[in-house]
């Protein structure tokens, strides 16, 4: 049955407006509708100038990141009925900068993400087997190495620190788990080039685990964990360097 | 690139100060609180067992390690605030400042016990 | 208003295929990858089950072969088809050393489950997120490799001069400016066009728009009318339950809880190919076997925790999401939903289309080796095989030949449309337009059809595409203009849509996922061959066969 709901959405468009402001549209939602639907039903019933970023629907591609009354959340993840009865109040992500109605400059967050050297570095002395190499990893270790794999770039962590809100240098969670994903890969020797990257004030050491990125993760990565699993890999670098010194 | 200033050592040290933290305030609130109880709590009984090293020790350590901790767990708030590099040294110079301060204070209104007078403010 | 910037190679799109493109070209050509939104946006992350390769020793790729030819139901193009399968171990290993995580046995090696169709359990999967894990090492390597990508830069149309390509007219979302991208090739990986059918599993990004390009630029669009229904769908939303998950050994129950896949291919059961599941479950509906809501249901339940919260993690939570059902506990509603174009731009077995530097790779293009009915766990392979071809032929085209210039005519006419729609208003919302197509196709052009539906979507689309040359948009700034991008994106459905809807008229015989009631049977004799689409009309080309003689198609 269809319940009409008051979408609440800010909006901005760096050509017209000189401030934000707030747009208001009532739109029919069934039970079990995304706050994505109602989005796109406004986008193409109502107001065709509404921007907003969106792909895949289903929590899968990471787009559709933005602020849904109070918190960040997927908008294809969120439904509209678990947001209680009053106004569905929609802003963009915060900690990064807002560029038209919710879509948000997303250029720091990955300028970040490509500053830990995110892919995995091979060996250079064992020769390249021909078929796979093998990967013998514990279930629990596995189950981490797995899940830090899941991000989708969704920004959310991002956009949840508090740390990052405070201070733009920090290199911030995503990142952060990236880093963590390879450095828990077996297979990865790429340890030497990542350390100098995290070991830094603005680095690994500013987490403050709040674990704001943990309980927003739409996909549930353990991120304040794997984060201070990084720190203790640093000081085990730090005092094994000590000893070979 | 000196380790140092990466937040490493804080870091450890956080750590490492809130297990001694743990051991100190347990061996403390043991000894002060437990170890006699029903004794009344007097300006002797309290002066007598300072004048023993272990006891004395413990209350030493839990001095020092309580300071740093809350004071490394402070700087760690300050520098929240995105400050620049020179500012990172002024917080990080004032709070060592205040922190050795504090620790001298707390010395020597600790100290009277096993000197037998005060160890530099009369 | 309008910049020219100059490339060896542009690649369309930065799903797997065009991303894997990009790698395989010659680092000292200036390559750029082009894509509407940014790159991890794209659709190859939403791949769940699996990529087949026969590296079992027991397995041979032959044998994937066979069973890749007689999934196609024998539309598939026999040389290609090997080439992929011959091809599929090299590239699970290509990219387990590039870093994937896949899934593993307990003596390390990569684990493999069975998938529809599949004669041996050949698909290579990272539990049920294979897309998300393959595209994650892909981008990891074009970052590694610092490959030029222009993020939510949206293609409009390819340029051509003197018979050859010349590049591609785009538009920057973030400013609105029209932007000509001069190329000496360009590679079109642009992914399918689900959005013109409203049960999909497809992203809002999939709208046709390289394979719409390319028709408008006069290449063929092959096998249009072949459109794979995935069985299992979440009502709703049409959010994908993967195929692996009946890999892993789940149940279809009907109402009556028979497991009535016994009636339509006893031998594979639930793991029959996908047009053959699609069509039981629909027939069991519209029988009235099924559930108020039009569903059945798919149980996972025996199949135990650790398996379903491990090895299907994301269904586990996408069940728990849309539809707040845990299928450890209880069994998932699951319809059929569209879900890829076995069709697509015409190349051959090497990427390659009519138009001198045109290639094509994914599931935009119809090599073919999909044919009539594509089996699971063949697309991510297609999208590396192909996508490493085009990669490698559009450098040797580059090499080759100098180039031609860009006609910036072709700027100024997109600026004039841009105009001209804005100018518009929304006289009528295209919204309506795209909205009454998506119905209409899911409705008439679905998993089973017949010619008074099929006319009937015909004129509907027509009609459909008289009023969209009349519509216009709302918002009439250039910054983000997402209205405009869904007006262009409507226009390239309109004419895929046709294209479907002509070619299912036209192949009056029933060949894999292309089912119709009033010509039950398959027709070697007149339909054993490609129809290939363009603006001039249809023709046709034989299929290419090598080893394996058409059977009748059981399981």
């Amino acid at each position: 049955m269809a319940v009409s709901r008051t979408f609440r959405i800010f909006r901005y468009d760096p050509v017209k407006d000189p401030a934000p402001y707030w747009s208001l549209f009532t739109v029919n939602v069934e039970q079990g509708d995304s706050v994505l639907t109602g989005l796109m039903k406004i986008r193409e019933e109502l107001d065709g100038s509404l921007a907003f970023r969106a792909s895949c629907r289903s929590g899968i591609c990471g787009s559709d990141g933005m602020v849904i009354n109070g918190r960040s959340r997927l908008a294809c993840k969120t439904q509209v009925d678990d947001m209680g009865h009053g106004e569905v109040v929609i802003e963009p992500l915060r900690n990064l900068p807002y560029l038209k109605d919710l879509v948000v400059d997303q250029t720091p967050f990955w300028d970040k993400f490509e500053s830990v050297m995110p892919w995995l570095h091979e060996s250079t002395t064992e020769p390249v087997p021909e078929t796979e190499r093998r990967m013998t990893l514990a279930e629990d270790a596995f189950d981490d190495l797995s899940k830090a794999s899941d991000c989708i770039f969704c920004q959310i962590c991002y956009a949840e620190c508090p740390v990052n809100g405070l201070d733009r240098a920090f290199i911030g969670p995503q990142a952060l788990i990236k880093a963590f994903r390879f450095e828990a890969d077996p297979r990865d020797v790429g340890t030497n080039e990542r350390v100098p990257i995290l070991d830094q004030p603005d680095g690994v050491w500013r987490c403050r685990t709040t674990f704001n990125c943990t309980v927003s993760c739409p996909k549930g990565i353990p991120i304040t964990k794997d984060i201070q699993s990084l720190k203790r890999e640093m000081v085990g670098t730090y005092f094994h360097a000590r000893q070979e010194v | 690139m000196s380790r140092y200033r990466s937040g490493l050592w804080p870091w450890l040290l956080q750590r490492v100060s809130a297990l001694l933290l743990l051991f100190f305030i347990v061996a403390h609130l043991w000894i002060e609180h437990f170890m006699h109880l029903g004794a009344p709590i007097t300006f002797h009984s309290v002066a007598v067992r300072l004048l023993h090293w272990t006891y004395a020790g413990i209350d030493y350590g839990l001095l020092v390690v309580v300071v740093y901790h809350g004071l490394n767990g402070l700087r760690s708030i300050i520098l929240d605030a995105a400050l620049t590099p020179r500012q990172v040294r002024a917080v990080t110079g004032g709070l060592w400042i205040l922190g050795v301060v504090t620790v001298i204070f707390g010395i020597n209104v600790l100290s009277p016990f096993l000197w037998g007078r005060p160890w530099f403010i009369v | 208003m309008e910049i020219l910037q100059h490339f060896d190679v542009i690649v369309v799109g930065a799903g797997l295929a065009g991303m894997r493109a990009a790698l395989e070209i010659d680092p000292d050509l200036r390559v750029a990858v082009v894509s509407k939104v940014y790159p991890v946006r794209s659709h190859s992350v939403a791949a769940q089950g699996g990529i087949n390769a026969a590296i079992d020793p027991e397995d041979k790729w032959q044998d994937h072969a066979f069973d890749t030819i007689k999934g196609s139901d024998y539309l598939a193009d026999q040389d290609a088809a090997e080439l992929m399968c011959e091809d599929a171990p090299r590239v699970v290993y290509e990219m387990e050393h590039w870093g994937t995580i896949f899934s593993r046995r307990p003596d390390g090696r990569i684990a493999q489950r069975s998938f529809g169709g599949q004669g041996y359990p050949r698909a290579c999967y990272a539990a049920d997120k294979t897309g998300r894990a393959l595209y994650q090492t892909l981008f990891e390597q074009s970052i590694r490799r610092q490959i030029t990508v222009l993020k939510e830069f949206f293609v409009v149309s390819i340029a051509t001069a003197h018979g050859q390509v010349a590049g591609v007219v785009c538009i920057e979302i973030r400013t609105g400016t029209v932007v000509g991208l001069a190329a000496k090739s360009v590679i079109i990986a642009t992914g399918g066009a689900g959005m013109m059918y409203a049960r999909t599993t497809n992203p809002y990004i999939n709208s046709g728009d390289g394979m719409a390009m390319a028709y408008r630029a006069g290449v063929p669009l092959k096998d249009m009318e072949f459109i794979q229904f995935h069985p299992t769908t979440l009502p709703g939303m049409n959010v994908l339950i993967t195929e692996g998950a009946r890999g892993e050994g789940a149940y279809l129950y009907n109402r009556d809880h028979e497991r009535f896949m016994e009636r339509y291919a006893p031998k594979l059961m639930e793991v029959a190919p996908r047009d053959i599941v699609s069509r039981a479950i629909e027939t069991e509906i519209s029988e009235g076997r099924g559930f108020d809501g039009d569903y059945v249901l798919l149980d996972l339940r025996h199949l135990g925790e650790n398996i379903i919260k491990h090895r299907l993690s994301e269904i586990y939570d996408f069940a728990l999401t849309y539809k707040g059902i845990n299928p450890i506990y209880e069994p998932i509603p699951v319809q059929p939903g569209q879900h890829y174009m076995m069709g697509g731009i015409a190349t051959d077995k090497h990427g390659a289309t009519e138009l001198p530097g045109l290639y094509a790779a994914g599931e935009c293009a119809a090599v073919s080796v999909h044919g009539a009915n594509r089996l699971g766990a063949n697309s991510l392979l297609d999208t590396l095989v192909f996508g490493r071809q085009a990669g490698i032929q559009a450098s040797q085209f580059v090499r080759k030949n100098p180039g031609v210039d860009f006609p910036s005519a072709d700027l100024t006419r997109q600026q004039d449309m841009i105009s001209r729609v804005k100018a518009a208003g929304r006289r009528e919302p295209y919204g309506a337009i795209r909205r009454e197509l998506r119905e209409t196709m899911t409705q008439y052009v679905g998993t089973f059809r017949d010619e008074p539906r099929l006319t009937k979507a015909l004129k509907t689309v027509r009609a459909l595409q008289d009023r969209y040359a009349e519509a216009g948009i709302q918002d009439q700034g250039d910054v983000f203009n997402y209205d405009l991008l869904a007006y262009i994106e409507t226009g390239f459905l309109l004419d895929l849509a046709e294209i479907v809807t002509v070619g299912a008229l036209a192949r009056k015989e029933s060949r894999g996922a292309h089912a119709r009631i009033d010509y039950p049977d398959r027709d070697d004799a007149q339909f054993l061959r490609h129809f290939l689409f363009t603006p001039d009309g249809r023709r046709d080309e034989p299929v290419v066969i090598t080893h394996y003689q058409p059977k009748e198609r059981k399981y």
